[in-house]
């Protein structure tokens, strides 16, 4: 763990070697995505929804742009999150299935360089097709007449947040259990889980002996219901720096317990 | 370590254990395996199937950690391997596989497109530098996969059945190719059921039987036994 | 060991973090009502943290239920009333996301302005108002639903013009107020209220009736008043 932090210090540092391998397997995973079937669906199935989504519209009249919107922003989170917890549960044990992560760490490659690269070129993946998904749907809205709201770009940043924070826990937990469809059921719970955690916490479960369990659960499951601006859009509050910096140590707590896992596996 | 040597290895032992409902079983993969592989020397492993000669490898390139004992080897910028079965990303060109390769070996861009270009020549795949890894036959990939180990000019490399799967054309130029880098100074690690590519190439073979490294074979006792390497195999594995 | 060491501290990393985060927000009241024929919908819909989205279909089904004609059998089944459950589908809807005032003022002002049920919108109102005490336009509705009860029209005009310009305005009362203005005499109010809702309304029900009593100012004659202004009913699978 001592070294761990060491080459993580190296990297803040601007090691060049470190981040430009790191870019390098980013890169590549991002290439080895463009060519995943999960990938393309994911974003066909996106626009397809947001195509239903306008008849839903129509439903609803005087709401219209308020469905679209809600509609469209629900399901660029189902795509996103669908295409980052499928691609951090195969992301390394495809590789080590396959073997072709052989050729890379009898490299001058670290395990944590080769999951950093992995699991950023994952989230550009992501985001790429979230994006993709997200100027479709501005402009159904924009067609229908939806004028420019900054909420929206705070929801659109809360969803990837939330995508992120699931995928590291589903990279640690692909490596953890070493199966595929236990880390994808798992962060499917914990994601559930984590739009709860304000419910939990109304039942006061240190209360009862009975839910200490999940009390003490709600302590380690992310609270995601922080970053669900999307259902906030009425009162969006957002602080800004205070909620940044729990996305990104509660990742890179997971991350690096990832690495050190991988460390330890042997091939 | 000692001063010269490209692998050594000082006593290791590696137990594999595998658990189920709470009951570890053990099985051996290496033990007590002592070896050096001087730099310039092209040594072969030789044993049959389950000898631990994958295990070997693996644990000079750190894919496997020793249970016990301790293995040296130069920094693997230093090293190629060639995998039994070469993997690669198939959506990639083998020029795209290369560079890739390339970069994370630490090769400016500048140093890559001379040795993309020279790795393919001496492989035979200039002509095919641009189809998609999926459409390549095994032979194909296996030479790429060569061409992987020796891109970056390493001083060790280290192969594990290199010539398996190819025609026997393409066998002899896999020889001669490992041949001229061993004239270069490259020290060649080579793992082989082909008992006549290792009396051809090697100076040294070692046979692992069940895990042990039970004889280390000169090149000259080889040469002088009326059997050949062969012979002093079969003498060896069935004694 | 260093394994396990690891995974205490990430978790001792998550526990910290979770301990620390801001709340900007109270938790929504859990004792939520769910409708029965779609309990699971709604529930799935809050697990994966859509309730903005499942508020949104509530209201959906609100409009598909008060567009759909009902027959006579139901009016007495229902014990004397038309759409019964509309005041209760609003609540539940204001339950999942009470920031979705257009569902309150929309059934508020089907109860009070269409169906002449004032009590019952006042009691809607005055319990949305409970969680969102600072909405003035759940203020002025009730007053305005006050002066309505008692045939004052002009007060009703006076407290919801106001609100006619606010995103929350249900088409169906600027069509009321529309029609007050039209019955009171500011014929050119009337006309320009008209013609927004024929530019901006997306009910078409609403628009087709703002064109004729539009046509019908303009020719000079006065429309007779409808009891409901008509929505195309979209019965409901």
């Amino acid at each position: 763990m001592a070294s761990g932090f060491r080459r993580f210090g190296g990297a803040l540092r601007g090691d060049g070697a470190l981040v430009k391998k790191v870019a390098i397997l980013a890169w590549n995973c991002w290439l080895d995505n463009l060519g995943s079937r999960f990938y393309a669906i994911s974003i066909i199935f996106g626009i397809v929804i947001l195509y239903i989504s306008l008849l839903l519209g129509m439903l609803a009249a005087d709401q219209e742009l308020r469905v679209l919107l809600d509609f469209g922003l629900g399901f660029i989170e189902l795509m996103g999150l669908a295409g980052a917890v499928f691609g951090a549960a195969t992301a390394v044990l495809r590789e080590i299935e396959s073997k072709t992560i052989y050729l890379i760490l009898t490299r001058p490659v670290s395990r944590s360089q080769y999951l950093a690269g992995r699991f950023l070129g994952l989230m550009f993946s992501a985001l790429v097709s979230m994006l993709i998904m997200a100027v479709l749907h501005l402009a159904i809205l924009f067609f229908k007449g939806w004028t420019w709201d900054r909420a929206y770009l705070l929801a659109f940043v809360g969803i990837y947040f939330k995508v992120l924070i699931t995928a590291a826990v589903t990279l640690f937990l692909s490596l953890f259990s070493s199966s595929v469809l236990t880390a994808m059921i798992i962060a499917a719970i914990l994601w559930t889980l984590g739009h709860f955690l304000p419910e939990i916490r109304v039942m006061t479960p240190w209360a009862r002996p009975a839910l200490w369990p999940l009390a003490g659960l709600s302590y380690v499951i992310p609270d995601l219901q922080l970053f669900n601006l999307r259902d906030r859009l009425a009162d969006p509050q957002w602080p800004l720096l205070a909620w940044t910096g729990y996305a990104f140590v509660y990742s890179l707590a997971w991350l690096m317990l990832a690495g050190f896992w991988l460390r330890k596996k042997e091939f | 370590m000692a001063a010269e040597a490209a692998l050594s290895f000082k006593s290791v032992t590696k137990t594999y254990g595998y658990s189920h409902l709470g009951h570890i079983t053990y099985s051996l993969g290496v033990e007590n395996l002592s070896l050096e592989v001087k730099p310039g020397e092209a040594f072969g492993l030789l044993g049959l199937n389950g000898s631990g000669k994958t295990t070997t490898f693996k644990l000079a390139l750190g894919l496997l950690k020793p249970t016990s004992g301790q293995v040296s080897m130069l920094e693997l910028s230093q090293v190629g391997f060639l995998p039994e079965l070469p993997y690669f990303y198939p959506f990639l060109s083998p020029e795209q596989s290369l560079r890739f390769y390339g970069r994370l070996s630490g090769l400016t861009e500048a140093e890559l497109a001379h040795r993309v270009a020279h790795a393919l020549e001496a492989v035979g795949l200039a002509g095919q530098r641009r189809r998609k890894i999926r459409e390549l036959s095994k032979g194909t990939v296996q030479r790429l996969g060569l061409a992987q180990a020796m891109l970056h000019d390493p001083k060790l490399m280290m192969l594990d059945e290199p010539v398996s799967g190819l025609d026997p054309l393409a066998i002899k130029d896999f020889r001669d190719t490992l041949a001229s880098l061993n004239e270069q100074g490259k020290t060649l690690i080579i793992s082989s059921h082909s008992i006549s590519e290792l009396e051809k190439l090697c100076h040294r073979v070692g046979v692992l039987k069940e895990g042990r490294l039970v004889r280390l074979i000169e090149q000259r006792q080889w040469r002088q036994a009326s059997g050949g390497l062969e012979g002093l195999f079969v003498e060896t594995v069935r004694s | 060991m260093g394994r396990f060491l690891s995974l205490a501290l990430a978790l001792l990393i998550s526990a910290g973090l979770n301990a620390l985060r801001p709340m900007p927000m109270r938790p929504e009241a859990p004792a939520l009502r769910l409708e029965a024929d779609c309990a699971v919908e709604t529930a799935s819909l809050f697990a994966l943290g859509l309730k903005r989205l499942a508020a949104d279909l509530g209201l959906i089904r609100m409009l598909i239920y008060y567009g759909t004609p009902q027959s006579h059998e139901d009016h007495h089944r229902a014990e004397g009333w038309h759409y019964p459950q509309l005041g209760p589908r609003a609540l539940r809807i204001l339950e999942i996301d009470p920031a979705f005032s257009y569902a309150a003022l929309y059934a508020s002002g089907a109860l009070a302005f269409n169906l002449s049920r004032p009590q019952e919108a006042l009691d809607l109102l005055e319990h949305v108002l409970k969680r969102d005490p600072g909405n003035r336009q759940y203020q002025l509705y009730i007053a305005a639903i006050g002066f309505q009860r008692e045939g004052n029209s002009r007060k009703v005009i006076e407290l919801l013009e106001p609100v006619l310009n606010s995103p929350d305005c249900p088409t169906m009362i600027k069509s009321m107020m529309a029609f007050l203005y039209k019955k009171s005499g500011q014929l050119d109010k009337a006309v320009r209220l008209y013609q927004e809702i024929i530019e901006t309304s997306r009910d078409s029900g609403y628009r087709g009736t703002a064109e004729r009593m539009l046509a019908e100012i303009r020719a000079g004659r006065p429309a007779l008043p409808t009891s409901r202004p008509p929505t195309e009913p979209r019965p409901r699978k």
